[in-house]
Formats: C-alpha cells, sequence, structure tokens
C-alpha cells in the first residue's frame, strides 16, 4: 500500500516538473533579462551625471540640442549590449530554436512575436541613450537603427522608428524607414511614420520620394493603411506635392472613409494658401 | 533505486518535495506569463492592452462541418455583437441546425437535410463574400492584373479561410443564445482567417470583428506575404506559379516572415522527422506521426496546399451563376457594415430603432435617423454614423442592434437633417462638454489614439484642466462619452480621447456616473487649478493670420451662402482681436469660426481650420505676443 502511494506520488512530481519545465525555464529566463535589464538600467542612470562632468552637450536632435560628439563608455558598452542582443534574437527568429520562446502551437506566429517582443524590449533602452545625449549619433547608431526598421515585426519598427528623429537626415534612412512602411500592414506603424517623415518635408527631393510613396499606398494600399494615410497626411501637403494628391483624390473610391480624409485634408490647404 | 535508499529521506518525503517545488515553480511561472501578455508593447505608460482574449461559454463545435471550428465563444467580449447579430445573421451558422453531435452519415434523414440546407445557404454566401471581397481588394491593390492572376488569389485566401477556421466566424447555439465568434491559438486569434491579436495594426474591433472587415484585414496581412513570393531575397523566392506564390504567402502568414521557405521543404522536413508516416494518409493524424513533435509545424504548409488542390469547400457552395450575394461588395469596402443588409429587408419596428439610407446628391455619407417621439411622423437625422446615439434626444433609442435601411424616407415622413454635430448632440447627453470647453479629469484615466476603452496607450491624464477638441458618445444605451484633448509626447502635441464615464446614475449617493471621472469647470476654475494647454484661441485673444491667401469675414458663420454678405477680406499679417468662437461641422469635423473684431472696428466670423479629426489651426493663426500689435 506504502508503495503504491509512493509511486502515485513520485509520478505527479514527475509528471509535474516535466510539464512545468518549459514554464519554468522562461521563468529563469524572465529573471535573467530582469537583472541584465536592471544593470543596463544602472549604467544609464550613471552616465548623465557622467556626461555632464565631462561637460558633454546633453540632448538631441529632437531636442534641439547638439548631440554628444562622442559616446561615454558606460553608454558605448550598453549600446554593445543592445546590438549584441539583437543579433542573437535575430537568430533566434531565423533558427526557431530558442527554447524560452517557444509557445504551445510553436509552428505559428507565437514564437515570431515571443522573439519580437524581447527585441522590443531590448531596443527601447536606445532612445533614453541617445535622448540624454549619452550617445552619440554616429555611423554606429545609424546602422543599428537602420537594422531594426528593418526587423520583421512592427512592433520593433514602430521603436525604430521613434529613433529616426534623433538621426541626421539622409536619403539612405528616409528609404530604410519607407522600406519598413512598405513591408507592414500596421495602421498605428502609418500614423507614426507620416509623423517622422515631417522631417523630410522641407527638402524637394526627399518630399518628391515620401510623396510618390504614400500616393501609391492611398491608391493601392489596401483600405485600413490608405485611410490611414489619408487621415494623416495634412501636415505633410506642401506647394510641391499637393497637386499629386489632388490628381488621387480624383482616383479614390468616391464615398471611402479614405477619400473623406483626403479631401478634408485638401480643402483645408487650399484654403490656407487661396483663401475660404 | 538504490540511489533513492541512499538519502537521508524517505521517497514520500522526497517526492512530496519535489512536486511542491514544481508546482509552485509552475504556478509562479505561469502568472508570470498571464502578466507578460497582459502588458502592452511599446506603451510608454504601461497602460494595459489585452493581447489575449477571454473565452466565455466556450463552445467545441467541430471540425467536421463548416462554419463551426473550436472555439466558439461569446462575442460581446471583442465587438459590437448586438449589432453583428443582426447585419451579419445570413452569415451566422445555427449550430442547432449542423447537429455537431450526430455522425456525418447521421441515420436521421431529416438531420442531413437541415444541415446540408443550412450549410449550403451560409456557405454560398460566405464563398461569395470572400470571392467578391477578394477580387475588389485584389484590383485596388494591382489594378492591372489579368483574370488568372484575381483567380490564383481568390482560390489561395479561400483556401486561408479554410484551413484556419474551416470557414467559421459567427455562430449561435440556438436561435435566442448570444452570438459568438471563433478563437483559436489559445485565445490569440480571431475570427474566420485568425487574426493575431498581438498583431500591431489591431488596435480597434474595426480590425477584425465583423466578418467582412476580419477577412480585409487578413487580407493586408496575406498580401504582404504574396508580394514577398515575388521578390528575390530568399533562397526559394521568386516563385515561378501562382500555387507556389500561394503557398509561400501561407507560410508567412502562419508563421512570420522568416517562414518565409517552410513550403519549400515541409514535406521532405516533415517526412524525415516522422518515418514510416505518409502525409495525406490516417496515419499523419497519430501521435507517433509527428502529432507531437516539432516538426508538427510542418502539416500546417502542407495541409494549405492540399486544401489548395481538392477545394473541398465547393461541396457545400451552390455555386450557380444566378445565384446573388445578399451584401453590396462595393459599400462594404468602404467599410461601412450596414451594407451587408439587403434592400429587400423591411424595416419591421421603426420607433425606437435608427433608421439610415443613403442619397449621393445630398451627402456622401449616409443618412441617419430617428423617428421622432412626440411628432410620429417626423425623421431627425445626422450626416454619418459617428454622432448617432445624440439622436437619442428626440426620441430614446431602445436599442442600438437593430439598424433598418430606409429607401425613401422623404415619402414617408416629414425630415429634419442636422448638418451640425454641435447643435444635434449638446443637451441629447446629461453633462456633455462642448469643443473649447474646459474640463478636469478628478482621476489618471488612460488617453489612447482612439475613442475606445482598450489599446495603446499615449498618456495619462492624471488630475488635470483640458481644453476639448472633440467628444464621441458611444452608440449604445449606457451612454458612454469620451473626450479628445492635447497630449505632449516626444513627438510634439499628439491627441487622444479619454473616457469619461457614462450617463447612468447611483443612488447613494445621488449623481451620475459620469461625475465621477471629469468635470465641466469654467475658466476662472480653471485658472485657479493650473495651467493648462489651450488648444482653441480664446476671448479677448489677439490674433495674426498667417495663411497664404486672404481669407474672407463674414457676417454670420455660415460662409459662402446666398444668405451671407461678406464684410472684408483680411489679408495675411492682419491683426485682431477674438470675441467669441464657434465650433461647427458636419459628422466627425470640428470646424472653428471665430468671431472677431477689426483694428477698424468691423466685426464678423473668419473661419480658422478645424481642431480634429486633423488639427490645422495653427496654419491659418498665430498669437501676437508684442504688446503694440496687440493695440
Amino acid at each position: 500500500m506504502k508503495n503504491w502511494l509512493t509511486s502515485i506520488l513520485f509520478m505527479v512530481g514527475f509528471l509535474t516538473l516535466f510539464v512545468g519545465g518549459q514554464g519554468s525555464l522562461q521563468l529563469l529566463e524572465s529573471w535573467r533579462l530582469s537583472s541584465s535589464r536592471e544593470r543596463s538600467h544602472s549604467e544609464i542612470s550613471t552616465s548623465p551625471h557622467q556626461a555632464a562632468r565631462l561637460g558633454q552637450p546633453k540632448g538631441s536632435v529632437v531636442g534641439g540640442s547638439t548631440p554628444p560628439i562622442k559616446t561615454s563608455p558606460a553608454a558605448r558598452a550598453a549600446l554593445v549590449t543592445v546590438r549584441e542582443r539583437v543579433d542573437e534574437l535575430t537568430h533566434c527568429l531565423e533558427s526557431r530554436d530558442c527554447f524560452q520562446f517557444f509557445q504551445q502551437d510553436d509552428g505559428k506566429l507565437g514564437y515570431h512575436y515571443a522573439v519580437s517582443n524581447e527585441v522590443v524590449k531590448v531596443a527601447a533602452e536606445i532612445e533614453p541613450l541617445v535622448e540624454s545625449g549619452e550617445v552619440a549619433v554616429d555611423q554606429e547608431l545609424i546602422l543599428l537603427v537602420h537594422q531594426l526598421l528593418q526587423f520583421p515585426e512592427d512592433h520593433v519598427r514602430d521603436v525604430a522608428l521613434r529613433l529616426v528623429p534623433y538621426l541626421p537626415k539622409s536619403p539612405q534612412t528616409l528609404q530604410v524607414a519607407l522600406g519598413a512602411l512598405r513591408d507592414s500592414a500596421s495602421a498605428p506603424l502609418y500614423s507614426l511614420g507620416l509623423k517622422v517623415m515631417k522631417n523630410y518635408a522641407d527638402n524637394p527631393s526627399d518630399t518628391r520620394v515620401f510623396s510618390e510613396f504614400l500616393a501609391d499606398r492611398l491608391l493601392h494600399g489596401g483600405p485600413n493603411i490608405s485611410e490611414e494615410v489619408a487621415k494623416n497626411l495634412f501636415p505633410l501637403l506642401n506647394a510641391s506635392n499637393i497637386q499629386l494628391f489632388q490628381g488621387v483624390l480624383t482616383k479614390m473610391p468616391e464615398r471611402s472613409p479614405a477619400s473623406s480624409y483626403l479631401e478634408s485634408g485638401i480643402k483645408e490647404y487650399e484654403i490656407i494658401t487661396a483663401g475660404y | 533505486m538504490n540511489v533513492w535508499k541512499n538519502l537521508s529521506f524517505d521517497r514520500a518525503q522526497a517526492t512530496w518535495l519535489a512536486a511542491t517545488i514544481a508546482l509552485a515553480v509552475f504556478l509562479a511561472s505561469g502568472l508570470t506569463d498571464a502578466a507578460t501578455w497582459e502588458k502592452g508593447w511599446n506603451d510608454p505608460n504601461g497602460g494595459p492592452t489585452a493581447f489575449t482574449g477571454k473565452c466565455e461559454n466556450k463552445h467545441f463545435g467541430s471540425w467536421s462541418f463548416p462554419g463551426a471550428a473550436p472555439w466558439g465563444c461569446d462575442a460581446r467580449n471583442y465587438g459590437e455583437s448586438y449589432r453583428a447579430e443582426v447585419l451579419w445573421a445570413p452569415f451566422t451558422v445555427s449550430m442547432e441546425q449542423i447537429h455537431p453531435q450526430q455522425p456525418i452519415k447521421s441515420a436521421d434523414p431529416v438531420v442531413i437535410q437541415n444541415r446540408e440546407e443550412h450549410l449550403r445557404a451560409y456557405m454560398t454566401q460566405t464563398y461569395l463574400l470572400i470571392r467578391q471581397l477578394g477580387t475588389h481588394y485584389y484590383k485596388s491593390r494591382r489594378p492591372t492584373a489579368g483574370d488568372d492572376e484575381i483567380e490564383a488569389w481568390v482560390q489561395a485566401f479561400l483556401t486561408v479561410a479554410a484551413h484556419e477556421t474551416n470557414f467559421s466566424h459567427f455562430r449561435k447555439l440556438k436561435e435566442d443564445s448570444p452570438l459568438m465568434i471563433v478563437m483559436g491559438d489559445q485565445n490569440k486569434s480571431i475570427g474566420m482567417v485568425q487574426i493575431f491579436l498581438q498583431a500591431h495594426g489591431i488596435k480597434r474591433t474595426d480590425h477584425y470583428f465583423d466578418l467582412a472587415r476580419n477577412l480585409l484585414y487578413g487580407m493586408d496581412h496575406y498580401y504582404l506575404g504574396w508580394e514577398i513570393a515575388e521578390r528575390k531575397g530568399e533562397s526559394c523566392y521568386p516563385v515561378k506559379n501562382f500555387v507556389d506564390q500561394a503557398r509561400g504567402a501561407y507560410s508567412i502568414y502562419n508563421g512570420g516572415i522568416k517562414a518565409a521557405c517552410r513550403w519549400k521543404t515541409a514535406s521532405k522536413l516533415w517526412h524525415e522527422a516522422n518515418p514510416g508516416c505518409k502525409f495525406g494518409s490516417k496515419t499523419d493524424f497519430q501521435p507517433e506521426c509527428g502529432g507531437l513533435s516539432r516538426e508538427k509545424f510542418y502539416l500546417h504548409d502542407l495541409n494549405y496546399e492540399r486544401k489548395l488542390k481538392t477545394r473541398s469547400w465547393m461541396f457545400y457552395v451552390d455555386a450557380k451563376p444566378d445565384t446573388e450575394l445578399s451584401a453590396d461588395v462595393d459599400c462594404l469596402m468602404r467599410g461601412n457594415d450596414l451594407c451587408v443588409i439587403s434592400p429587400q429587408q423591411k424595416a419591421q419596428v421603426l420607433t425606437g430603432t435608427i433608421l439610415t439610407y443613403h442619397n449621393p446628391e445630398e451627402s456622401n455619407r449616409n443618412i441617419y435617423c430617428v423617428v421622432g417621439e412626440n411628432e410620429g411622423e417626423t425623421l431627425f437625422c445626422t450626416y454619418g454614423d459617428h454622432d448617432v446615439a445624440c439622436l437619442g434626444k428626440f426620441g430614446p433609442i431602445r436599442q442600438f442592434q437593430k439598424v433598418y435601411r430606409l429607401t425613401d424616407p422623404d415619402r414617408d415622413f416629414h425630415r429634419i437633417t442636422y448638418a451640425d454635430r454641435h447643435a444635434l448632440c449638446l443637451g441629447a447627453v446629461e453633462g456633455l462638454v462642448p469643443v473649447g470647453g474646459l474640463i478636469r479629469t478628478l482621476k489618471s484615466i488612460a488617453i489612447r489614439p482612439e475613442p475606445a476603452r482598450g489599446g495603446r496607450v499615449i498618456g495619462s491624464t492624471g488630475t488635470k484642466v483640458f481644453q476639448v477638441v472633440d467628444f464621441y458618445i458611444e452608440p449604445g444605451l449606457a451612454g458612454d462619452r469620451f473626450y479628445k484633448v492635447a497630449v505632449p509626447t516626444k513627438l510634439g502635441i499628439e491627441y487622444g480621447y479619454f473616457y469619461a464615464g457614462s450617463s447612468r446614475t447611483t443612488n447613494t449617493p445621488k449623481e451620475s456616473h459620469w461625475d465621477r471621472w471629469a468635470k465641466s469647470v469654467t475658466s476662472e476654475q480653471a485658472a485657479k487649478l493650473g495651467s493648462y494647454s489651450p488648444q482653441l484661441p480664446q476671448k479677448g485673444e489677439v490674433l495674426q493670420l498667417i495663411t497664404e491667401a486672404s481669407q474672407p469675414v463674414w457676417l454670420n458663420t455660415s460662409g459662402p451662402t446666398k444668405h451671407n454678405r461678406k464684410v472684408v477680406d483680411l489679408q495675411p499679417g492682419s491683426v485682431f482681436e477674438v470675441l467669441d468662437f464657434h465650433v461647427m461641422g458636419e459628422s466627425f469635423e470640428n470646424r472653428v469660426n471665430l468671431y472677431i473684431r477689426l483694428k477698424n472696428g468691423s466685426v464678423g466670423y473668419l473661419y480658422v481650420g478645424q481642431v480634429s479629426p486633423q488639427y490645422t489651426l495653427d496654419r491659418y493663426v498665430k498669437r501676437v505676443i508684442e504688446e503694440g500689435a496687440s493695440q
């Protein structure tokens, strides 16, 4: 009797350990990640003082002040950690072999999103570093942002797009940012992307590039994206692209939400420039 | 066994210890996992965004019949089920008619007949809907596509619907039971084409809840894969034919971009991992044939390919050439779910319900009406469905779930249509603060890009004063209201909505629900409570016109009509004093007219742009700070 009971209890213990194994490893992984995050945060928190002590200018392109000439060693280490972790996670995505991201049906999108979620957490550590002025906007940072913009998941692209205003304006960055939108069906990402493009509206060549892209999205981007672009287009309208979008309006399906928003934006622009 | 004997405690104790530790770790990891899913991504304020849905009244259904796939969950948790119940009735499966508990080859001929008639009607309409939506969608994205390419796309997407849920979306267990919607992947995916709730674009129910939206959003994602399959870049691309393109696009749809080439090697890898098993035979469903292995996901690709070839759903489709779809697909593509109701459906109960019709000569929007309570023969209407809740002031709306299409309302009714949403809504909803009014929040409330109680958060109100730039009353008996306000963010000023209570009242203490969320305040009260960010010009303020062209000043707010007179053409750079402001607009628009006094003393109305949906005031006027200029 005692042996029976002992065997049953042993089996229960073994099974619970076995079934719980995946969750336990996830828990351990989450502890590991949170401790590494805490470490990064502590490094970040000391950096502004260092920057101030070294007399480096703080702020960023967004903030309006000059970016630092050189990245502080602590911030450099944090940035290296971020890049290495992004590379590791990208490898996880490709190999589908990282146990901690397995979902119950691991052939489907769950794994893809679990890895991407981790990339988001890691990439989110960059903005405070750039914003506080601890990281210089150099080629290395630009390449990292480009890498994140090309990451095949919209939440990651969202984090990356928020970094674009800190970078110096360049046709390459604009192309990569537009590429991130082109490969996406996410309305919030387009809404963010259009805000980012406003920085490029003062250059005629850049304006032509993004206007042609947006005109194409309005006409052939599908109903969701077309509506989102139309809703957020007004701040990007100017003398060099208004004719393009007036032409687009005539080709759009009548009475659609997208054409209503576009018409409303164009009308506002016309009143401002030609009178009521 | 010897190892156990050598330990200092006996087996029972050790087992208990192991079980207890494992159980504790397991439970703790489960809690951690749940907490992770509840937290939103990319949410600067860490506000909650649920990506895992709940499944109430879980119903298994059956994989054997179209429209009934596991799992069915109460639809009210995911969207306006009362509305869908009426509008999507022809696209709702009745489980009573299917008898899923009876075998496919049931002995009862009544069961067989009921089932086949019902499924034939359901599948024919669903098939036609996907065909026509798919054709419209593809033509809008590729206007030059040939017929064979469009047909390939349609068949590829029909197979997506077949493989994801066997054409399941809405279902009802009984005639009077609540509407259900299909959920999969442990409640992370929703609807016929299993929209993954963690996808970035999923912020509002209208991206996935009703069948047309679910299909269109799925097409957006499937099309991304369809395009990638044509490009160079991956080892398996570009594809050679439409079948490979469909398979490649599905691998991406199902597994993400990094699974792009899964379709190419799926058969080889699955058979290697499961020696002795042959895909397509009965054995592939057995555990020893990879049912539990890591390679089981290759079955998604293999089954997709098989379904694409066999098109087994056609068994239930009545494909006669004269069979018509009951919905207007052109209209559905414009985002109007009311187009699902056929023109033949007659209104049965008008009073207390919302009526709608379309007159292209009058407005490019649908017009929504209610029958007036006292008059009985008067229709009170508004353009667009944005402010339909405000019609309740003319006659209580007993139910928002029944929306009837009218063909010629002017024949049967005297009609009053409100062109100005502000005139319509103020006074319709108790305690509503107008656009331009000041409001003080009484607690911290999440600010979201859309008027919704879930989704991405862009800020929090705290207990502060805001100037309202838009209001929204949610259609429904509760009278839930949202206000749009300015939120400073790193990317500049953004605008978002916060929830501000419903029209419900409580008895102890006697107060309205909305009173506990936010209260209207005067500008004097606001000044005492601290600073706020004004979004509209204030009375007494001096402004300068900064438009490129001159702008007319009118005698009244109606703009250029025959009843109005132009006072003067105001030149860019002119300075004037604000005496008052009026916010007007049809449907969702909030346009601002300022009542102004010019330097020469003449007064009139000047249009200065809109505050919502787009904020354009700052392109019309700017504040004059110089002391000399304001005189």
